[in-house]
């Protein structure tokens, strides 16, 4: 069998002299949504930051594609097709949505093909659309969100992270990100998907780690988590 | 009347020039947070490069301003990759690149008094004779200074605007983890950024020269002022900076006129406190953004 599209092994990662992940393993296979859980302040934002090379790996290996990325530019990374999509409204505030879709197609392979991606990102997100003109900084907290996954569309990706979706949203919008997520699934795109709440992600992912204290204490399916109540009791406290 | 209006054209003047200097410095601290304290420094020695091109190498004088901002934009570039670089991300390297570019500095300065001597030179590049224009006396050399600033500012709005790689400057000056997320990688843009800002400051050194005199330490005093428009306009700001450039350009002409030419800085230094007093982010000036 051939290696999943990506592969985490020990990883270990912090910030000055604090690890704050402690040997963190798993895969994602091609075309798979597999989701991060864990309580805020354990690690989730800090493994995101470590694949895609914000944050320097201090142990284990990180591989995509076949290849070890862990000593890889974050451009280089990006290039290759694994796209961070970051926490809360990372859009450029001062530049207009049109702009920031452009900044996805940054890299000279996805610039070549930006306006036939930009109707893609367009026709996914008509309400963009209707704002190409308008300043990243006047759009709602949804329609940031949304330019935030179009933007990270832009790109060329094979593999989208993204960075707690759900974050501050109202139930309403959340749920609309979420379908727009689930078509990102059947377009083929495999996506790590990192949330707090586990009703976020109960039906879209095929596969789900807990992370606590830096270290994933629990992996099954959305239906076994279920089933395990006392998991959610102890780990997420709902 | 015609003092009052005379006062103003000169204030235009002064604020063309001050508005290339002072673009150049929020660009810097824009896009790397560094506050180039050396850019009063490059505006001097721009001054001089474009003085060794007409009087050491004998070319005509109208290239100096090209001379100048294309060896300055290369100073810029080595400043990057020698100087500021190699700091940027170790820890206190705020501090770090503070310390090193009043450093240089007081080097570029001390260079320019070794090899200049400390005698005021004529900036060659400049055009004699004036024309009256509605009781206010022109100089021909005002207008291709305030042309000069007009068209180097308004390439630079284009450049930002309009090419991929100043999408990337503003976008990592906005956000400069997500740029990162983009693909755009820091150091390229970090190098032109000086380069730029570098070049803009060698330009404004040239004109500023020609309706004053070029001296080792000429640059001090427009980069103090350079520093209050930044914080008048909102540091990192560039229309702000703009905006704060002729409105400090117009108020020293006025106080100068009015008060005596030494009331000229304590009074900019006064509105500057009263501003940030009222507007701690400047007259222009937006909310920090949250950075990842």
């Amino acid at each position: 069998m051939s290696e999943p599209l990506l592969r985490l092994e020990n990883v270990q990662s912090g910030y000055d002299d604090h690890l704050v992940l402690q040997g963190i393993s798993f895969d994602v296979p091609e075309g798979s949504v597999v989701s991060v859980l864990g309580p805020n302040g354990h690690g989730k934002s800090t493994l995101l930051r470590t694949i895609s090379g914000l944050l320097r790996l201090r142990g284990g290996s990180i591989r995509f594609a076949g290849e070890p990325i862990d000593k890889w530019r974050v451009d280089q990374i990006v290039a290759a097709g694994l796209v961070h999509i970051p926490q809360g409204d990372l859009v450029f505030p001062q530049m207009t949505v049109r702009e920031n879709l452009y900044l996805g197609a940054y890299l000279p392979k996805a610039h070549v093909r930006r306006d036939e991606q930009l109707e893609r990102v367009y026709h996914l997100f008509p309400r963009l659309k209707e704002r190409s003109g308008q300043l990243a900084s006047t759009l709602s907290g949804g329609e940031r969100r949304m330019l935030a996954i179009g933007r990270g569309l832009m790109s060329r990706a094979r593999l989208l992270m993204l960075d707690e979706p759900s974050l501050g949203l109202a139930p309403l919008i959340t749920e609309e990100i979420y379908e727009n997520i689930r078509k990102l699934k059947e377009e083929g795109y495999a996506l790590l998907l990192v949330e707090e709440n586990p009703e976020r992600v109960a039906d879209t992912a095929d596969h789900i780690h807990l992370i606590d204290h830096g270290s994933v204490v629990w992996q099954g399916s959305a239906k076994e988590l279920h089933a395990n109540d006392h998991i959610l009791t102890t780990y997420l406290g709902v | 009347m015609a003092a009052l209006i005379q006062t103003i054209y000169s204030g235009l003047v002064l604020g063309a020039i001050y508005a290339l200097m002072a673009v150049g410095l929020t660009l810097i601290f824009g896009a790397l947070r560094v506050l180039n304290l050396a850019h009063g420094a490059l505006m001097m020695m721009g001054a001089y490069v474009s003085w060794l091109t007409a009087e050491w190498i004998g070319l005509p004088a109208f290239l100096g301003l090209p001379v100048s901002f294309i060896t300055m934009m290369l100073v810029g570039f080595a400043i990057y990759k020698l100087l500021i670089g190699p700091m940027i991300g170790k820890p206190n390297w705020e501090t770090n690149t503070f310390i090193a570019t009043s450093g240089l500095a007081l080097a570029l300065e001390s260079f320019a008094l070794l090899v200049f001597g400390p005698r005021n030179q004529a900036q060659p590049f400049a055009i004699a004779g004036n024309f009256q224009f509605l009781g206010v006396t022109i100089s021909y050399q005002n207008l291709v200074i305030m042309a000069v600033a007009a068209v180097a500012l308004i390439l630079m709005e284009r450049f930002l605007t309009q090419t991929r790689s100043g999408l990337a400057i503003r976008a990592t000056a906005q956000l400069p983890d997500a740029a990162q997320l983009m693909g755009i990688r820091q150091d390229h843009v970090f190098l032109l950024v000086l380069g730029l800002s570098s070049g803009l400051a060698a330009l404004s050194g040239v004109l500023l020269s020609s309706i004053f005199f070029i001296a080792p330490t000429f640059g001090f005093h427009p980069m103090l002022k350079s520093f209050i428009i930044c914080i008048f306009g909102g540091l990192g700001n560039i229309r702000g900076t703009l905006y704060a450039a002729f409105i400090i350009g117009i108020t020293e002409a006025l106080v100068s006129l009015y008060l005596g030419v030494r009331f000229a800085l304590p009074v900019m230094f006064g509105l500057i406190i009263v501003v940030l007093i009222f507007r701690p982010t400047g007259l222009f000036g937006q909310r920090e953004v949250v950075r990842l």
